[in-house]
């Protein structure tokens, strides 16, 4: 049998305890095996010469006899505390699902808002660009027969043109920052939920 | 020997042992075995109780290209010896009362024996 292969086994056979444990008693068994290399014992020889695994797990387990009656105590209290979370949650259904619907709906509805009020923005720009382009064209038809209402036309467009380019740009900043945090809010609930799950 | 007696004398052992120098799992376990028998398995649980006890602490050291662990005794370590060889003199006055009753009872069989 080789190194690997006996410290295998004694872990699957000491896997009821804390990994932390269970690791310090394989680290322990390993270097003893080292060692016996070390002085000149083949690996065979080395594993051949260590006691029966079950004889070592069964006194690593007896060791930690009190350290497992204190993990099934946890785990027995954790399961009854679960049990009448869970009951109670039931019970009060009524009372917290619907202030939880009314604030899902109030968070649902202002989120809505924001982005109507970028979509609206979005619509003000456009027309603003429509406008630009309506200018530039009646400015280009009144150049000739009336040059100063062509210049007015002509500014007016600049305005707008001027309106549309950092009105589009400002409300592309403001969508950015917008989507960042939606990204850094569903990261965070994901996160508290998987770390919620690995705690049970 | 009494398995508990054997514990107790077992962990004393170990301490003296490290009192000499810093040591390690198979060496404790070798030079333990030239006094009273021990085998690795039986180790393993002395050096963590004498940890959790404070008695030792545990440190890395790197040895041909791999970590090996070495135990070091502390000062509660060394209380523990000091103890243990204080209360040995009470043990020799249980062992003369244990052995004062024996001869008694030997004395006493010599005697029917002869009547």
């Amino acid at each position: 049998m080789t190194t690997q292969e006996f410290l295998r086994i004694l872990t699957r056979e000491i896997d009821v305890l804390p990994a932390f444990e269970a690791q310090r008693a394989i680290t322990y068994y390993r270097e003893i095996i080292e060692d016996r290399i070390e002085e000149g014992m083949s690996e065979a020889e080395a594993v051949g010469s260590m006691e029966d695994i079950s004889v070592i797990a069964q006194q690593i387990l007896e060791d930690h006899k009190g350290l497992l009656e204190k993990q099934q105590k946890n785990e027995k209290s954790q399961k009854q505390h679960n049990k009448w979370r869970n009951a109670l949650i039931f019970l009060t259904s009524p009372l917290w699902l619907s202030v939880f619907i009314a604030v899902v709906l109030l968070v649902f509805s202002i989120y809505i808002f924001i982005w109507s009020i970028l979509i609206s923005l979005y619509i003000c720009v456009v027309a603003f660009g429509l406008a630009a382009f309506v200018a530039v064209s009646l400015c280009l038809y009144d150049m000739l027969p009336n040059a100063s209402l062509a210049l007015v036309e002509l500014g007016l467009s600049m305005i707008c043109i001027g309106v549309l380019l950092f009105g589009f740009y400002g409300i592309r900043i403001g969508q950015r920052y917008l989507f960042s945090l939606q990204r850094r809010w569903k990261d965070n609930v994901m996160r508290r939920w998987r770390n919620r799950r690995i705690w049970q | 020997m009494d398995i508990q007696l054997k514990k107790g004398l077992l962990e004393v052992c170990v301490l003296a042992l490290l009192k000499r120098e810093d040591s390690y799992g198979y060496k404790i376990t070798k030079d333990v075995s030239s006094c009273i028998m021990i085998s690795e398995s039986t180790l393993y649980p002395i050096l963590r109780r004498l940890e959790n006890s404070h008695c030792l602490t545990i440190t890395s050291k790197e040895h041909n290209g791999r970590l090996r662990k070495y135990y070091k005794i502390t000062k509660e370590g060394k209380n523990r010896i000091d103890e243990f060889l204080s209360e040995w003199q009470q043990v020799l006055v249980i062992y003369d009362f244990i052995k004062g009753g024996e001869n008694h009872d030997n004395a006493g069989i010599s005697k029917n024996i002869n009547t």
